[in-house]
């Protein structure tokens, strides 16, 4: 039986796991300009319902990934909807190949990243064109995609760390060894 | 048997199946959702006013650093244009005096009903997709929806959300802007559109038109969104022929806007609202 302690230190455990994804869910609110006026999306929210949804998927229930998507809709004036259904879309799709990926090396899980956020951010720019019935772009989000891939690996490293914080869960596969 | 999508797959599918639900109802109806992103905005505005502070910092230093080598030549260019300046300021004060005296011979009316708001950029939310800023100011300002935002140098575009304590500005160079122009010196009317790039398109000109690269173009009033005569860009053009206009605004410096606001009684509010609201 835990004591009062110890659940005071897992609750702070799982509060820094939240406060990483509530800066990270800022972050992709605001865009980073850079020289040029060239303005990054970076795919913050995706490296995290990546990485979680493999590593350990309670963290993130659906209820929690379809906030997520409705309130980055409402903040940064997309459809509503279209980043929830795409972020739901990603958590399930990973969810189901976590048996696979979970025991893999990371260069794998780093290929199964690249799959993921380029055709996450390709149907995000197709629904859009559907929706607004208008075709933005394209270049702009294969930076995205490139920066999402670059960026990954130093990502991936910090949540490893809290995953490491975080208390065993009994029935839970991991690949924190 | 088990569902494909694994242990809360009913939640996952119904959440999903709501998403494209609401997504169908953005498409159809876009501003059934206006209340909600407004007050949505409300709540997160303080968090992302903090968190976008260093970053403003970093895009204003990185701004500086790049546009050092430019700095010098600058520096002369515009010592000699301060020259000439000096010179067209005591011709445009002849002017002033002549326009004033012939003004009242004709009774002329000008369109001095606007006074304005000012307030500091709480984030730059757009991204690829949506070309946006959020401002600090809202309703209890007395911000209103369709009102114009200028910034220093020219005009930023145009608010589309209004909440209690914060606005949503939709850029000039946003995919759904159209801005009514004028070319000053020929005045040749257009439409500018924004394709979200840089630097937005004039289209609608006549295949005759005749417009000079560097040509400036101010707001032509048409509408009613915009005021006439509000600065808005030169016009360049491009490779292909399309032409384009480098806006005046400088949306990777934009720290402080001046929100224009229609005076209702008709009387001309001279002081403005000049404190800038945080």
């Amino acid at each position: 039986m835990q004591s009062f302690h110890e659940y005071i230190d897992v609750f702070l455990r799982l509060c820094a796991v939240y406060l990483f994804l509530f800066l990270f869910f800022l972050l992709n609110i605001i865009s980073i300009s850079m020289p040029l006026s060239i303005t990054i999306d970076v795919p913050f929210v995706l490296m995290l319902l990546y990485y979680w949804s493999i590593y350990r998927p309670t963290l993130i229930p659906p209820l929690l990934v379809f906030a997520m998507g409705v309130c980055l809709d409402l903040l940064s004036g997309w459809p509503l909807g279209l980043n929830a259904f795409i972020f739901l879309v990603l958590r399930q799709s990973v969810t189901s190949q976590r048996v696979f990926l979970t025991g893999q090396p990371f260069i794998v899980v780093w290929l199964g990243f690249m799959v993921a956020v380029s055709s996450s951010l390709f149907l995000q720019w197709a629904l859009f064109g559907l929706i607004r019935l208008q075709w933005v772009s394209f270049d702009p989000v294969i930076i995205s995609i490139f920066i999402g891939i670059v960026l990954f690996p130093a990502i991936a490293l910090v949540l490893h760390i809290l995953h490491r914080m975080l208390p065993e869960i009994q029935g839970q596969y991991s690949a924190v060894t | 048997m088990p569902l494909p999508w694994g242990g809360s797959s009913f939640l996952s599918l119904a959440l999903i199946v709501i998403s494209v639900v609401l997504m169908v109802i953005s498409a159809f109806r876009p501003q059934s959702f206006e209340g909600l992103r407004t007050n949505v905005s409300d709540i997160f505005s303080p968090a992302l006013s903090t968190i976008s502070m260093p970053f403003q910092q970093i895009n204003l230093f990185l701004h500086d650093v790049t546009n050092l080598a430019q700095l010098q030549a600058d520096n002369l260019r515009l010592e000699q244009e301060n020259t000439r300046l000096r010179q067209w300021y005591q011709t445009a004060l002849l002017l002033d005096s002549e326009n004033r005296s012939l003004r009242e011979l004709l009774n002329l009316e000008v369109d001095k009903s606007y006074s304005h708001i000012s307030a500091r950029i709480l984030s730059d939310s757009g991204n690829t997709y949506v070309k946006s800023m959020l401002a600090s100011v809202g309703n209890t300002n007395g911000v209103v929806k369709g009102a114009a935002v200028v910034a220093g140098e020219g005009l930023v575009g145009r608010i589309v959300e209004v909440g209690e304590n914060t606005s949503r500005i939709l850029l000039i160079n946003d995919i759904n802007s159209r801005v009514p122009v004028v070319v000053e010196d020929t005045g040749q009317h257009a439409i500018m559109a924004g394709y979200n790039e840089r630097n937005p398109k004039l289209i609608h000109l006549p295949e005759d038109s005749k417009i000079s690269e560097g040509a400036r173009i101010i707001t032509s009033g048409y509408g009613g969104v915009y005021p006439h005569g509000l600065p808005v860009g030169r016009v360049i053009i491009e490779k292909n022929g399309d032409m384009s206009v480098i806006l005046f605004a400088d949306f990777d410096r934009l720290q402080i806007i001046r929100i224009l606001k229609k005076d209702q009684s008709g009387k001309v509010d001279g002081g403005s609202n000049n404190a800038i609201i945080p």
